[in-house]
């Protein structure tokens, strides 16, 4: 450590000093060249072609497929079954002829021996709780799979063959660019009940009142997207990753019981004939009303439950432009709708729960779409759509066009935790926010999860900070990853889908806090903004690869980026950036007065060492013998001289004028030496804080790791004495080590201390009673001890 | 897919309109080890994050690891509903702390040879809506050069779980790892030098 010592520079090399701010000098033959954080991306970014120009925009000749659907189904209620007859129509705008095509079965995951369950490793516990039982053997008994019964093209049947999630139609003649085909196949198979064999679809049973809430997705043979990427995408659905598609036209017949409400893609073309007259006329008030409005009441959905039917009706759905299609259906539904203005355009925003969902669905689920229709499209582009539905059911969480699914409920006394009602909203505003992530910027979630997940994480975490002050985002902030940043056995997030490890960081959470990072301490807000929002715009309704974004935040943003991707994106590498030194420099005066009695006051204020004071009162030989004194015995080379003056005159007369105006300076010279801990390059935020109590912020951008990515130092000119600093003062960059950031140093407690310091000054939670007991009462390992002692 | 961390169970966020009441029933299931993949689907569409992080620093002056675990409190609420067969809310979890203790030490355990478990000592819990945070000492005795940490929390929730301590013993910092398939790390406590 080499805190503030001081030194004298010569005034004109001081000059040239003040604007280079990096001085440190690198070790050259230490570094290995390849670690290089600046080296540029080119060598690992694809090349750039006629479908996918340097710039990130579609290339000139840029082409994608388009497949049309047209669709009829029916749920079988009392077998929980679904049938379909579909007709594909698939154009090949692709330059090449295809003498295949492939199809995605994505239900086949629900084959006994699929190869999602298959190819999990198995794990190695010996006990297992009971409902984990319970679905190994639901697992391993229910058949889902696709039952497929006709698939034709012109009346002729066709040679297929079914390989796990996916299926090879064999054409009856190539098809060539610019052609187009029709496929017609009926399925059926058996829906999966989703407390035993969940997914992102199944049904839902109600034993109290033996009804069923249907959520239906990634249940009809689907193409797989053929690209001028990867071909034919041949990659089993296994669970993690999700899927990409291509976009299309969707005319679907939904046939249900006729007592059902179906919340589906699309606008629904026959409402005369499946809405009653009273639910029309709700909807006309809803689309000039300011609020929600039910269209199904919640005392109608009850009175709904308690009737049924064996009468069947079929509502019909057209879709443009999208690349997938989900429906829900029960007959317990409530439903409630408003007209939303996205900037000109009418959008309906509808939701639709079962009475188990209230109170909290009729609050929040619908307000929770337009607020983030707003800013979503803020962000990006109007949402193009007709509609925006959030629907409570068996799953979780899971997204398709115009349609989620969300999963949080009340307590049965209708009351529910903060917890719950900012876990509705916040999966409500990822689900819908999906929507732009990537069901319109058609990215290939099964390959790069990030390219929707971190982007629409990211997305979110802006649409939840503008719901309420201080609303508890989860992801986004950079302190929040700090954690997951600092651990070892990290995978880059430039990694498959299927073998990412810690998924969640690496694919939602990471990605989010990199774009957050980049948008407030990179790039700034407003260069941000419109480079986020140009690569929407170019790949709306297109389909994007990694390069495409990276490239297009570059070229619409001006700045070159390459290191942050390489650091953030292609490596495990992490912020910590580390305070090592500070040294003050004055500014060499030249004048003996003032250059003397400086030195004189340095010499001074060297503490005495303990042997010197000790040694005062020692007799001297000197004392006893004074005639062993002579000149340098009174000689203090820091007296001024005649000659000092007379040297200090020629020099003057030798200086130019700016020179001799800069002797003058009053101001005080610091060099802040940094050290990049963690490897990954990133601007340096520093707080400094002067003796007159002032404070002042220096952003420094990545580029001051340019010539040495280890060391590197800032030089400060100020008036003012510089008492202390402060690294990353924001917690603006996810630095994952804080006790280096700090001079003079300052110990950081560690979480243990911090709580153990909290408890023993007493928190203010827990004197309101809202502590969990813990503390005050008897300790509950006694509790425990009692009855059974840990590790017997 | 939601990242909003529902629970890792979806059968769990939501309420049914009948609660089955889960008694903590074990079976021993050695017989079917190769079938226990068969719980990959409910991992489908369950929230991403599978991983606990931990804090675990020796405190020189009681030559004690100070232990601070962050996890998901849908994580932390499941396991209690598991093991204790009582369904509710973290939040209104009656005796939390016990059950919390309980689950947290017959999973996260300090072993030195054959010789008995560490004893763990509970400090405290918090609850935010992002995280549940635990707070967990255990002495060391001043002989000990090494131990085996054992740490398969959720583990039997979810079969990505992988769980992380940051392990800081004097001017050593390293990250320990545990998955599925390595549970357990040994770890070589420092000379206690005497002050
Ligand atoms: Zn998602």
């Amino acid at each position: 450590m080499k805190w503030s010592f001081r030194t004298h520079l010569p005034v004109l090399a001081l000059a040239c000093a003040i604007p280079n701010i990096s001085t440190a000098a690198p070790d050259e033959d230490e570094r290995p060249p390849l670690t290089d954080p600046f080296r540029q991306l080119e060598e690992t970014l694809p090349t750039p072609t006629s479908t996918r120009a340097a710039s990130g925009a579609p290339g000139h000749r840029y082409w994608q497929q388009r497949a049309d659907y047209n669709i009829k189904v029916r749920i079988d209620d009392a077998k929980q079954h679904l049938e379909g007859s579909q007709r594909i129509r698939y154009f090949n705008e692709s330059p090449d002829t295809l003498d295949y095509v492939w199809l995605q079965l994505d239900a086949n995951i629900y084959a006994p021996d699929s190869d999602s369950v298959r190819a999990r490793s198995t794990p190695g516990f010996s006990r297992m709780p009971y409902r984990s039982l319970r679905r190994i053997f639901a697992r391993a008994t229910f058949d889902g799979s696709v039952k497929l019964t006709r698939v034709q093209s012109g009346g002729k049947d066709l040679n297929y063959v079914v390989v796990g999630t996916m299926m090879r139609i064999d054409l009856p003649k190539p098809l060539a660019s610019g052609k187009r085909v029709d496929l017609d196949i009926d399925w059926h198979y058996a829906i999966n009940d989703s407390d035993r064999v969940s997914g992102r679809t199944g049904f839902e049973f109600f034993e109290d009142d033996k009804n069923y809430i249907y959520e239906i997705a990634q249940w009809f043979p689907r193409m797989v997207a053929y690209t001028d990427v990867n071909g034919w995408q041949h990659k089993q659905f296994l669970g993690n990753g999700e899927f990409t598609l291509e976009l299309g036209d969707y005319k679907v017949e939904i046939t249900v019981p006729a007592d059902h409400i179906v919340a589906s893609t699309g606008v629904l073309k026959n409402g005369n004939k499946v809405l009653t007259s009273d639910q029309r006329a709700r909807l006309s008030k809803a689309a000039k009303a300011d609020a929600p409005e039910f269209i199904v009441t919640p005392e109608e959905a009850k009175q709904n439950e308690a009737e049924g039917t064996e009468e069947e009706k079929t509502w019909v759905f057209h879709a443009k432009n999208v690349r997938d299609f989900a429906f829900a259906t029960s007959r317990k539904f409530i439903w409630d709708a408003v007209s939303h203005d996205v900037n000109g355009r009418d959008v309906w925003a509808m939701s639709y729960y079962p009475n188990e969902g209230e109170p909290l669905w009729s609050r929040y689920s619908t307000r929770s779409i337009e607020h983030t229709l707003d800013i979503y499209s803020r962000y990006t582009f109007d949402y193009p759509y007709p509609v925006a539905i959030s629907v409570n059911g068996p799953v979780g969480g899971m997204e398709y066009p115009m349609i989620c699914f969300n999963g949080p409920r009340p307590e049965e006394d209708g009351t529910y935790t903060a917890r719950t009602k900012y876990g509705l909203i916040s999966v409500i505003i990822h689900e819908v926010g999906h929507n732009y992530f990537p069901m319109i910027v058609n990215s290939d979630e099964r390959q790069w999860t990030w390219m929707d997940e971190g982007l629409n994480t990211f997305l979110q975490y802006l649409t939840e900070q503008e719901w309420e002050p201080d609303y508890p985002s989860r992801r986004g902030e950079p302190r929040n990853i700090v954690g997951y940043m600092a651990s070892e056995n990290q995978v880059p997030i430039m990694t498959n889908s299927e073998s990412l490890l810690q998924f969640g960081n690496n694919a939602y959470a990471k990605p989010a806090t990199a774009l957050n990072v980049l948008r407030e301490t990179v790039l700034g807000r407003e260069l941000f903004d419109f480079a986020f929002k140009k690569y929407a715009r170019r790949w709306k309704f297109r389909r994007p690869q990694p390069a495409d974004f990276f490239r297009t935040m570059e070229d619409a943003s001006g700045i070159d980026l390459d290191w942050f991707w390489r650091g953030w994106f292609y490596s495990t590498d992490h912020v910590d950036i580390a305070l090592t030194g500070i040294r003050e420099f004055s500014v060499d005066t030249l004048d003996p007065e003032i250059e003397k009695a400086r030195d004189r006051e340095e010499r001074d204020s060297v503490p005495e060492s303990l042997s010197e004071r000790r040694n005062e009162d020692l007799a001297q030989l000197t004392d006893a013998l004074p005639e062993l004194k002579d000149f340098y015995n009174d000689y203090d080379k820091l007296d001024v001289t005649e000659k000092d003056k007379k040297w200090y005159q020629r020099a003057l007369k030798r200086l130019s004028d700016e020179e001799k105006e800069l002797l003058k300076t009053t101001k005080k010279f610091y060099v802040i030496d940094l050290e990049n801990v963690g490897g990954l390059v990133m601007p340096v935020i520093l707080e400094l804080h002067y003796g007159d109590g002032s404070k002042e912020e220096i952003r420094i951008p990545a580029e001051i790791w340019r010539r040495d990515w280890h060391e590197t130092s800032k030089a400060v000119m100020t008036d003012k004495d510089l008492v202390r600093v402060v690294v990353d003062p924001h917690l603006e960059t996810a630095d994952t080590d804080l006790s280096n950031n700090f001079y003079p140093p300052k110990v950081e407690k560690s979480r243990f201390e911090l709580f153990k310091y909290r408890r023993d000054r007493g928190n203010p939670m827990r004197d309101a009673g809202l502590g969990d007991g813990s503390v005050k009462e008897r300790s509950p390992q006694e509790k425990v001890d009692e009855r059974e002692r840990p590790g017997k | 897919m939601s990242a909003n961390d529902l629970g890792s169970d979806p059968a769990v966020q939501r309420r049914r309109t009948t609660r089955r009441r889960n008694a903590p029933l074990f079976a021993a299931l050695t017989w079917l080890g190769a079938w226990c993949c068969a719980l990959a689907p409910q991992t489908a569409h369950a929230h991403p994050y599978h991983v606990t992080f931990a804090e675990a620093t020796l405190d020189e002056a009681s030559w004690s690891l100070q232990i601070a675990i962050r996890m998901k409190p849908e994580d932390l609420e499941e396991a209690l509903r598991r093991s204790s067969g009582v369904e509710a809310k973290l939040e209104e979890f009656p005796d939390r702390a016990a059950h919390a203790y309980r689950y947290l030490s017959s999973k996260l355990f300090f072993e030195r040879g054959d010789a008995p478990r560490l004893p763990i000592r509970w400090v405290g819990m918090e609850l935010s809506l992002r995280d549940a945070w635990v707070y967990l000492e255990v002495p060391l005795p001043s002989k000990t050069r090494r131990v085996t940490v054992h740490n398969d929390i959720f583990f039997d929730l979810e079969l990505n779980q992988a769980n992380t301590i940051e392990l800081r013993l004097l001017s050593e910092q390293t990250t320990l790892t545990f998955r599925r398939d390595q549970p357990t790390a040994i770890v070589e406590i420092p000379v206690r030098v005497a002050r």
